[in-house]
């Protein structure tokens, strides 16, 4: 035998091993040459009459990680074929449940998707309880679902309630757990040998038959004619609701899962198997897995590695971090550093007020104390590693400033001068500024090459984006660190090239404008913010007028010295809206909405008369507004050279507009509507709204050299 | 030809728990009951009965198969007897008088035995699952319950929770008074045991005493399931609600009861031959299917579909029978078409007196023409919001 990734070997007692060892890989990952070595490697072993039993084992630290992501993404055969390599795939452990020897999965380590899945094909699974060993099937989170029998061996062993929310929720449980559930049957610890664990499990017990291969074999609380007791129709029935609710209907895969598990559960596992596939098919071929795959997987997972760093710079580590303004964004640049360990000085301009910062984190962590996700001890720990301070000479042992004071340029450049005093030549100075050009603000420092921006987001404990704003004379070497740092912390960086708004800021503001101008051409204020939400945006633009506060926006506007006319005439109204009308947002409890103490927010009623409502609307052009506006500003961004890529358009969507993400992010949606209609509305827009929704000329042509292909990735 | 009703009898509502007082009276003891009586107080020649048609909603358990089959079996009516099940959800008791007239306006039948039952304390609603609910094609970003639909619709069209707890109130003291006054009496039959004995004799689901004050009490009954599930699909399809008002509660739906009603439906001649003399004429049906969602607005094109098909007009209509399942819903329609409340559900509704989901339709239709025997006025409609979307209605007019 001729096997690169799968070794095989029999022992004296007749027990055949198969084990999975991928070559020129960390982890054994499944992929059409590893998956057909693995079945070639199996049925040797089920033909020879020597052996008496098998056991599939990995030679890595962990099991099997689960499939080849990029090769779904880049799965360019027949929806037959594709169906015909799932039922292959399901003949090969059908066989191998069937074939009369006991099968047992030696899971060492993470079985993940895939992984999971050839465990559940076999008869017996023993897990190493290892800390960081877990078995789950997650393929939901990436915009797929189990595609090689998990929908349907999960039912048969877990039932459907428990299939669905591990499935959805893309669960991954600890070994513990899996033995609770019933999904391994025996733990060891990581020293146990657990291939000997298995070979014994053969010698002294050996079963070799399913329980779904059991002619009395029901599918557990889902008997015959799906839903005849009480209580798996409700069941049912909240799934598909809670479904619904937490996409909006947008990502087929949910659907498609929850279909699989509900016409699967009233058939025989073979019949079973096939309907997963038949879904599974119509999921892979849909353009919302292909962008939530691209997107998620390989974009955003690029950008997290940091693979955007300019070449030929040194990883540079990070021990001690300043952070100057102890506000909100201050105090969460300090959680984070804290968090990935890296020591903080929070700085303000008295230690109580840097105490309060500190709070902030304290009042955090103790959330998480209540729901049993952290201990006292770490709390303590993680404090321990923040130093309140109100002098300046604490900042001189740090290696990264983190300037997060008020947006106030003259302070900004005041504290720039002062720190700069003290801290080494070598030390990178960051503006967390979110408004003010960082070329503008390095002009008050005397090492501009060692200025950048990072541009955190609200609340950065939990936004993964960080723009890192590159100013006119920001060096190289100084960007190279600050990707280096972003990543250190765990957190996702996206290049942008200086610029007012720079990039998130500025897109973000024609998602709010277009909805502010539909309010005061008469769409009512419900619609703009329900077909916000329903098209996958988190929030609407008027709810979120509200959070930064209208007169902020004002502010921002009245600064900004290239508005368009229709942004002349939106600032306009923003001054009638904040002077006639007095609304001003949230924190007077008086915007767009009304904030009653103790209930929820509720429009404004007046609205209706002031803009009074249009006879009727069109759901699809609104929602087709509020995306277009943004899309076509991004692209600007990228003709520009704000960014330098697609991808950080994309990315920098997703995670900082929220944006959403079964689009692919603000460049792919181009290519999600379809080049060519996205041209033909954008002129339909233009002409009814003006000249935001006209396409630059570059745009224009790469739509037109795309033909019927896509604009900007191949996949 | 035309079809004409020469009967109508319903057992008293029990309250559909487990407790109720016809909780131990199966549905097929229920149907037999009222098969009896009209075999004895029409003094009737069952030989001459086609067809046994019952609307029945939860069709599973004892009510499976075919309940009505059963039903004519236990009735000694006789081996001739062929019957029926259907299910056209909460107005299938109003489909069995309109298929059967249908029928025997075609002159394909002479005389039916039509209603419906519903014991809700013995198979209990829902029990039965449905695609509806749990299938994907089906349900996913589909699906919601009655109770969301009835706070949509109160929402979409300014209800208050004061407004339809009014209209509560009301119910119950008109059930209250018309039962306290004999009205009920009859079409009523007492549902007795193996001896005899009464087990039930008058509907036991009304509360006279109610008031604005104690309904005021009551949480509505669909917010939490709203907000955790369901309430993002109406809005998703009715973008123009910012958040849907439930105020819909017990106290305000329809009561969940046992009980059956039919109605004996035979052609002019079969009632000569029989020497009974006719009560009313069965002047038209009408049903239909509306969005699936709001779901409950299908009265109203039922409505009017079953007016225009008669050539008559809503102000022609002396009295109207709008069943209650949720308040909201007999209150759009008396919006709708400018009807005074004082001939709608004159002696009150479902909301005091119960809806007995496949019963309901022909005892609604039974009430109405009892008042207008009690009135001497001429027409009444009857009228039934539907699950999935649907409206079902139906024109009597008095000889």
């Amino acid at each position: 035998m001729n096997n690169k990734h799968i070794k095989y070997s029999i022992d004296t007692d007749g027990i055949a091993i198969v084990t999975w060892d991928v070559a020129d890989s960390p982890v054994n990952i499944m992929n059409e040459v590893t998956m057909a070595e693995f079945f070639l490697t199996v049925n040797l072993a089920i033909s020879d009459d020597a052996v008496k039993g098998i056991i599939i084992a990995s030679a890595k630290k962990d099991f099997i990680v689960g499939g080849d992501l990029k090769w779904f993404l880049n799965y360019d055969k027949s929806k037959e074929e594709c169906f015909d390599m799932l039922m292959q795939t399901n003949t090969y452990l059908r066989k191998m449940e069937t074939c009369g020897k006991p099968v047992v999965a030696a899971i060492n380590g993470l079985a993940l998707g895939g992984g999971c899945e050839i465990a559940l094909a076999c008869h017996y699974r023993i897990m190493s309880s290892y800390p960081k060993s877990y078995i789950g099937l997650v393929e939901c989170s990436v915009g797929l679902f189990p595609g090689a029998g998990g929908t349907q061996r999960f039912l048969r062993m877990l039932g459907s309630q428990k299939t669905i929310e591990y499935i959805t929720k893309s669960k991954k449980l600890t070994a513990e757990q899996a033995l609770k559930d019933g999904l391994v049957d025996e733990i060891c610890s990581p020293e146990d040998d657990i291939v000997m664990l298995a070979k014994n499990w053969i010698i002294t017990k050996g079963s070799s038959e399913q329980p779904w291969d059991n002619k009395r074999f029901k599918v557990p609380g889902t008997p015959l004619g799906v839903g005849q007791t009480s209580g798996v129709t409700e069941f049912f029935s909240v799934s598909n609701a809670m479904g619904y609710k937490s996409t909006h209907g947008n990502l087929p895969h949910i659907k498609n899962v929850l279909s699989a598990i509900y016409y699967g559960a009233a058939c025989h596992i073979d019949k079973g198997l096939e309907i997963e596939a038949r879904y599974f098919v119509d999921t892979l071929f849909s353009k919302e897995t292909k962008n939530i795959i691209r997107a998620s997987f390989i974009f955003i997972n690029d950008a997290a590695r940091g693979k955007s760093k300019p070449k030929g710079y040194d990883r540079v580590s990070f021990k001690k971090v300043g952070v100057i303004g102890a506000g909100m964004m201050g105090a969460g640049i300090a959680y984070v550093n804290a968090k990935a360990g890296i020591d903080v000085v929070l700085k303000d301009v008295s230690v109580s007020k840097a105490e309060n910062g500190k709070g902030y984190i304290k009042t955090q962590e103790q959330k998480k104390l209540e729901n049993g996700y952290t201990t006292e001890a770490k709390i303590e720990a993680l404090l321990q590693k923040i130093k309140a301070s109100d002098s300046d000479a604490d900042l001189t042992s740090c290696d990264l400033i983190i300037e997060a004071v008020f947006e106030n340029e003259k302070l900004k450049n005041t504290i720039t001068i002062e720190t700069e005093k003290v801290i080494d030549e070598a030390v990178i100075y960051a503006s967390n500024t979110s408004t003010i050009p960082i070329s503008q603000l390095a002009k008050a420092s005397v090492r501009p090459d060692k200025f950048i921006g990072l541009h955190f987001f609200s609340p950065v404990e939990k936004m993964q984006l960080v723009e890192v704003i590159v100013g006119k004379e920001t060096s190289e070497g100084t960007l190279a660190a600050a990707i280096d740092y972003v990543t250190a912390i765990g957190k996702v960086p996206i290049i942008v090239n200086d610029g007012r708004g720079f990039f998130t800021s500025r897109v973000f503001g024609k998602f709010i404008n277009e909805g502010i101008t539909m309010l005061t051409e008469g769409v009512p204020p419900a619609v703009i913010e329900n077909v916000a939400k329903k098209i996958g945006m988190p929030v609407g633009p008027l709810a979120i007028s509200d959070e930064i506060n209208l007169k902020l926006m004002l502010a921002i506007m009245s600064e900004d010295p290239n508005l368009t006319p229709h942004e002349i005439d939106l600032r306009r109204t923003l001054v009638t809206i904040i002077e006639t009308h007095g609304r001003t947002g949230k924190k007077e409890g008086k915007g767009f909405y009304d904030y009653p103490i103790n209930e929820k927010k509720s429009i404004w009623k007046e609205w209706s008369k002031i803009y009074p409502p249009q006879a009727s609307y069109d759901e699809e052009e609104v929602g087709r507004r509020l995306l277009f506006a943004m899309v076509i500003d991004a692209y600007k961004c990228l003709d520009s050279g704000v960014l330098q890529e697609p991808k950080d358009a994309d990315v920098g969507s997703i995670l900082g507009l929220g944006f959403p993400i079964h689009t692919g992010g603000v460049m792919s949606y181009i290519d999600y509507v379809g080049a060519k209609e996205f041209a033909l509305y954008s002129a339909k827009l233009e002409a009814k709204y003006g000249e935001r929704f006209k396409i630059p000329e570059s745009l224009q042509e790469r739509i037109k050299s795309a033909g019927t292909g896509r604009v900007f990735y191949e996949n | 030809m035309e079809a004409y009703i020469y009967d109508s009898v319903r057992t008293p509502r029990g309250i559909g728990k487990g407790n109720g007082s016809l909780a131990p009276v199966s549905p097929v003891q229920l149907l037999t009951t009222l098969l009896t009586a009209l075999k004895e107080r029409n003094d009737l020649d069952t030989s001459l009965v086609e067809d046994l048609i019952v609307g029945c909603v939860t069709q599973v358990g004892e009510q499976g198969g075919n309940i009505a089959k059963v039903a004519a079996q236990c009735s000694n009516y006789g081996d001739h007897l062929s019957a029926v099940s259907l299910n056209r959800y909460c107005a299938s008791g109003l489909e069995a008088i309109n298929q059967a007239a249908a029928m025997i306006k075609s002159g394909w039948s002479e005389l039916i035995i039509a209603g419906g039952v519903e014991s809700m304390s013995r198979v209990p609603m829902g029990i039965d699952g449905s695609a509806w609910l749990m299938e994907p094609d089906a349900a996913f970003g589909h699906f919601v319950p009655q109770g969301i639909s009835a706070d949509l619709i109160a929402t979409k069209y300014g209800y208050s929770r004061n407004d339809v707890d009014g209209f509560a109130v009301n119910s119950q003291k008109r059930a209250a008074f018309a039962q306290q006054n004999g009205f009920f009496d009859k079409s009523i039959i007492p549902v007795t045991d193996i001896n005899g004995l009464v087990h039930l004799a008058k509907d036991e689901y009304i509360r006279a005493n109610t008031t604005l004050e104690i309904l005021s009490k009551l949480s509505p009954a669909f917010e939490k399931m709203g907000e955790q599930l369901f309430d993002q699909i109406a809005i998703d399809r009715y973008l123009e609600i910012e958040k849907i008002n439930h105020i819909h509660h017990a106290g305000n739906s329809s009561g969940l009861v046992d009980g059956a009603s039919l109605m004996l439906i035979g052609s002019k001649e079969v009632g000569e031959k029989l020497g009974l003399k006719p009560r009313a004429i069965i002047r038209m049906g009408a049903v239909l299917g509306s969005e699936p969602l709001i779901m409950l607005e299908g009265p109203i094109p039922a409505t009017t579909k079953a007016l225009r098909n008669a050539k008559m007009k809503a102000s022609d209509i002396d009295v109207f029978e709008v069943n209650e399942a949720f308040a909201v819903v007999p209150m759009r329609v008396m919006d709708h078409f400018n009807i005074d409340h004082s001939i709608v559900n004159v002696n009150g509704g479902a909301i005091a007196m119960g809806h007995p989901l496949g019963a309901t339709g022909c005892m609604i239709l039974g009430t109405a023409l009892d008042e207008l025997e009690r009135q001497n006025k001429s027409a009444a409609l009857a009228t039934l919001c539907v699950g999935g979307g649907m409206g079902i209605a139906t024109i009597i007019e008095r000889i």
